[in-house]
């Protein structure tokens, strides 16, 4: 009995493995987010380079065609869903509470549960390896491909409850820091003074709490016509293929703001840093990030140009796309008038937001050329949308996400990253970069469609084709070059002291890395860049001053609780895998899981925030 | 309902309560008693959809006090509702149902 | 130690975390119905006809409206007995208040005996019945042709749950007033009618869905049954997981865990009830009323 009330009490001050399980500590959970991505960014890297392998030349049968669907379907899921946006999750965790002056987020344990669920459906989504049946329609899935007659596999089973669990990993977060951007600022810490990935991160939050629920619903049917047999798209029952895609895609286009706004707040705090100026037009950027957003959710439709839609609904969603354009092209303007005139410090994290900004714009235009209904006909399905996704995804969200890493790490780590590694990796990123998508563009005129696992001799796309995969590897090389960098950085690296770059924002005016209750006194702010104030104040406040008070600061306890219902919802979807295969076994353990986490719930709900006769080890 | 509780910012009380219940019973059967008529669907769609619109609001005004409590829920609970209309209408519109 | 207020409790606005929270999942809440309800008018009109086997099917829909005497008779002695329990619990504590929330149990015991009672009562589902009901037997004797769509909806019986849900909301902020007066007994009682009113309407979910089965409308056998079943089973989860909270918020109450301090878990879980009923609300209009002989 004594060792059954040892096993359930709470983690209250846990060492080791123990501690990271149970850690409601945002910077932590921010960490454990961007490992997991940068590990998964390896996975979906490593398909990648097999499919430009396969496409190096003409009429090649390194892998099946079976395998090479898996593999684009796994590339897209993976990259999409696994990297960028929890890579952007690893940012806003970590830098959310420090940038506007909070301890912590409103609900340290939903994040913690928000975590473990991606990670866990992550996990989920590729134990379909295991099985020999990875998911292989297309990331977008459509109907009826993904129907029992088409896909009979459980491939896209796997990849539904992957999705549906990685849906409430990132609903919880989005839930979590609505209410923690709008509710923890510190005084003074008015909206409009808030850091711009700050203001990101709040749209994408809502962009996520109102897009997910529709791609969740309409997994939820694409559930039951694969377990119950319901006629959802069914098209012999009558049902309307265009269905899913409309589904789909009015969460796919709000999710491609969810992965492109990150990357923009990021680069709007990293230029007024290296340009020693203030952003060029603050509110602008921020009306702009939420017109996006609102704007958003009116024009999924382009995806489907060539679904006969008819002419009134393509020339809607074409004007409405064009229109779109606006408020990113104000963003650029905006960062282009930041760096005009600025005392500009070409670092590796400004290199990386110069690439950003011109790869990101030459994918905003070939995406207004998507908008011309008449273009887009010619390309729909062909390497040029392969180039256009491309060079918004990659030479947008991740050469942002990588700025972002470069700036932050000293942050994080305490170290810095070394300079001449940080200036190779990023020129030969936007070589490799250039090298592989560029001519993406080319063969997608010229009519390579996209995923085929290959192409005639008589085509002559085998230059080109050779080409791109060279450029493949000239990324992975850069990619190579970023991990000796992190790794000699975190053996050896430079210390990187309080405020390395001599930035503005509230993050930088504690210690590297933070203390886990971030701040000793609360700053209050008073304006949008409080450290480059002339009396400094709120820096003096933190910076090594009183060390006695540091105990009274009250921070929440680790709990068990987030980590055994994300695995008891997890193994609830494992279940109904299982079901498919043996009904008893399958039943058995859903119902057993969600007692689990029925009981885990009442347990998290009737769990104080601190335990209230917990006293802080030194006191 | 009465006018001073607005000024006030209070709670609507017990009273307040039933009242408003017992007007939700009421539109609910004229709701019904509609349906049952013999008019056009048109008009029956309309009035319908009229009477809904009014116990939606009574019961998010003052069931769930946003009437009374800070305009910032109101906003952000608005803003899913707008969209998911705005989507409906939308997917009718593309799927030909408000014409056929 | 200097005392620190806990991390939940500053906040810039004023508002609370948690019912931020809440509006924020209501608000996205929206959007998860607005995708079902959308679905559900966009297929409208698209059901064709489905054959059922004449052995398997039952015809109870019939029968389900029209209560016969004998089942009514039972009904009524069990009334009986649990008014006058309740109304000896209600004058012993002095409060003849809460008769009210006496009736609505009752209500809700009615109720349910009604659906079991029905549910047993399942005539055969013959050739002759299959003609009946506008259907076609087919050749051999052994299936029946029918048209099976929104012609089922019962409205009748679905008004009188719309109502169970309108009394369930009115007895929510009855509990949640009575807290805020510190009347821990009324708000019990209401809470506790709050959540019977909540079962009530399930089990008339489940008598209609019992209902249609019979009727030889399966989730497979269309899409009006696709639809209909996944957008009100959807609403049903929603109530099914209201139930939980509101009765462990009772139970938890006589734990000393809710008292007029934390008046906030009520208000919160009411916020949650409420806009359960509200989607019933938009259900009942467009999916029963509309849907049945509106536009289209």
């Amino acid at each position: 009995m004594a060792a059954y009330t040892e096993l359930l009490k709470r983690p209250v001050s846990p060492t080791g493995v123990w501690s990271w399980l149970t850690t409601v500590d945002h910077k932590r959970i921010g960490l454990l987010y961007g490992v997991t991505a940068l590990t998964m960014f390896f996975i979906g890297g490593i398909e990648a380079v097999i499919m430009r392998l396969q496409l190096a030349s003409s009429d090649q049968t390194l892998v099946s065609p079976e395998v090479y669907n898996q593999l684009f379907t796994m590339h897209g899921t993976t990259m999409i869903f696994m990297v960028i946006m929890p890579m952007g999750a690893a940012f806003f965790n970590y830098l959310i509470p420090l940038m506007i002056g909070a301890r912590d987020v409103a609900f340290p344990r939903l994040n913690a549960f928000s975590f473990w669920m991606f990670l866990f459906g992550t996990l989920l989504m590729h134990a379909s390896f295991l099985t020999m049946s990875a998911p292989a329609m297309g990331w977008f899935a459509y109907t009826p491909l993904t129907s029992l007659e088409f896909s009979p596999t459980s491939g896209v089973d796997y990849w539904v409850l992957g999705l549906q669990v990685l849906g409430i990993a990132s609903m919880a977060a989005a839930f979590n820091f609505v209410v923690t951007i709008i509710n923890l600022r510190a005084p003074g810490m008015t909206l409009m003074r808030m850091p711009v990935f700050a203001w990101m991160t709040l749209i994408i939050s809502f962009l996520l709490i109102f897009a997910f629920p529709v791609i969740t619903i309409a997994l939820t049917l694409l559930q039951f016509d694969r377990w119950v047999g319901t006629n959802f798209y069914n098209t012999a029952a009558g049902a309307d293929p265009l269905l899913w895609q409309h589904l789909f895609w009015v969460f796919g286009h709000p999710e491609v703001y969810i992965l492109i706004l990150p990357a923009m707040g990021i680069v709007s705090d990293v230029l007024p840093t290296f340009t020693r100026k203030p952003l060029f037009g603050y509110p602008a950027v921020v009306f702009a990030g939420v017109t996006i957003a609102f704007m958003g959710f009116g024009v999924w439709s382009h995806h489907m140009f060539t679904t006969g839609m008819g002419a009134w609904a393509n020339g809607v969603f074409s004007f409405a796309t064009m229109l779109i354009a606006l408020p990113t092209g104000i963003k650029v303007f905006n960062w282009l008038g930041t760096l005009w005139g600025g005392a500009i410090q070409f670092n590796t994290p400004l290199l990386f937001s110069i690439g950003f900004i011109t790869m990101f714009t030459l994918g905003g235009l070939s995406g207004v050329m998507h908008a011309i209904v008449p273009v887009d006909t010619q390309q729909q399905d062909t390497y040029f949308i392969v180039a256009h996704f491309h060079y918004v995804l990659f030479g947008g969200s991740l050469f942002g996400l990588m700025a972002g890493i470069y700036y932050w790490f000293p942050k994080m780590t305490g170290r810095m990253l070394n300079e001449g590694l940080g200036k190779l990796n990023f020129w030969l990123m936007l070589i490799g970069f250039n090298m592989t998508f560029f001519p993406m563009h080319i063969v997608g005129v010229l009519g390579m469609p996209r995923r085929i696992y290959t192409y005639g001799a008589d085509q002559g796309w085998d230059n080109m084709n050779m080409f791109m995969t060279i450029g493949s590897f000239v990324i992975v090389v850069s990619f190579l070059v970023f991990m000796v960098n992190v790794i000699r950085s975190l053996r050896s690296g430079e210390p990187a002291g309080d405020n390395p770059w001599g930035a503005a924002t509230l993050e930088w005016s504690i210690s590297s890395p933070p203390p886990h209750y971030n701040f000793i006194e609360i700053p209050t702010i008073t304006s949008r860049y409080p450290l480059w104030e002339k009396d400094h104040s709120v820096g003096a406040a933190q910076a090594h001053g009183h060390d006695d008070d540091s105990h009274a600061v009250h921070m929440p306890d680790p709990s068990y609780w987030p980590l055994v219902l994300s695995a008891g919802i997890t193994m609830l979807a494992g279940g109904l895998l299982i079901w498919k295969w043996h009904q008893i076994l399958g039943f058995t353990i859903i119902s057993v899981f969600g007692l689990l986490a029925l009981y885990a719930t009442y347990r998290w709900a009737f769990e104080p925030v601190n335990e209230p006769n917990h006293e802080e080890p030194h006191q | 309902m009465e006018s001073s509780n607005i000024h006030e910012k209070t709670h609507p009380g017990p009273r307040q309560y039933i009242t408003i219940a017992v007007i939700l019973v009421i539109m609910t059967a004229v709701e019904v008693g509609v349906f049952f008529l013999t008019i056009t669907p048109a008009a029956m769609t309309g009035i319908i959809l009229f009477l809904a619109m009014g116990k939606f609001a009574l019961v998010v005004g003052y069931y769930m006090q946003l009437r009374y409590d800070d305009r910032r829920f109101l906003y952000i609970f608005a803003a899913g509702f707008v969209v998911a209309i705005a989507i409906m209408i939308a997917l009718m519109a593309l799927f030909d149902n408000l014409t056929r | 130690m200097a005392h620190v207020q806990p991390i939940e409790e500053q906040t810039s606005t004023g508002l609370n975390n948690r019912k931020l929270l809440m509006w924020a999942f209501l608000g996205s809440d929206c959007m998860f119905f607005g995708a079902l309800i959308s679905t559900f008018l966009v297929y409208r009109g698209r059901s064709g006809s489905s054959i059922l086997e004449l052995q398997e099917s039952h015809d109870a829909i019939k029968d389900a409206i029209g209560i016969s005497t004998g089942g009514l008779s039972i009904i009524l002695i069990l009334l009986g007995i649990v008014a006058f329990a309740f109304t000896l619990i209600a004058v012993r504590r002095g409060v003849v208040k809460q008769i009210i929330p006496a009736v609505l149990v009752l209500f809700a015991i009615v109720v349910i005996f009604q659906s079991i009672w029905i549910a047993g009562h399942q005539p055969e589902f013959t050739a002759r019945e299959c003609t009946e009901m506008g259907g076609l037997v087919l050749p051999g004797g052994e299936s029946c042709e029918l048209v099976i769509a929104e012609n089922l909806l019962d409205i009748p019986l679905t008004s009188l749950s719309t109502f169970v849900l309108l009394m369930s909301s009115l007895s929510m902020v009855m509990a949640l007033s009575a807290l805020e007066r510190n009347n821990l007994p009324g708000f019990r009682t209401w809470l506790t009618a709050t959540s019977i009113l909540g079962v009530v309407f399930l089990g008339f979910q489940v008598f209609e869905f019992n209902a249609f089965l019979q009727e030889g409308l399966t989730p497979r056998e269309n899409l009006f049954g696709s639809t209909f079943y996944v957008l009100t089973g959807f609403h049903g989860a929603h109530v099914t997981l209201g139930v939980l909270w509101l009765s462990s918020l009772v139970v938890a109450s006589f734990k000393g865990k809710v008292t007029q301090k934390t008046v906030l878990d009520v208000e919160i879980a009411g916020l949650y009830w409420h806009f359960v009923d509200i989607v019933w609300i938009v259900i009942f209009s467009v999916i029963y009323l509309i849907g049945a002989y509106g536009i289209g």
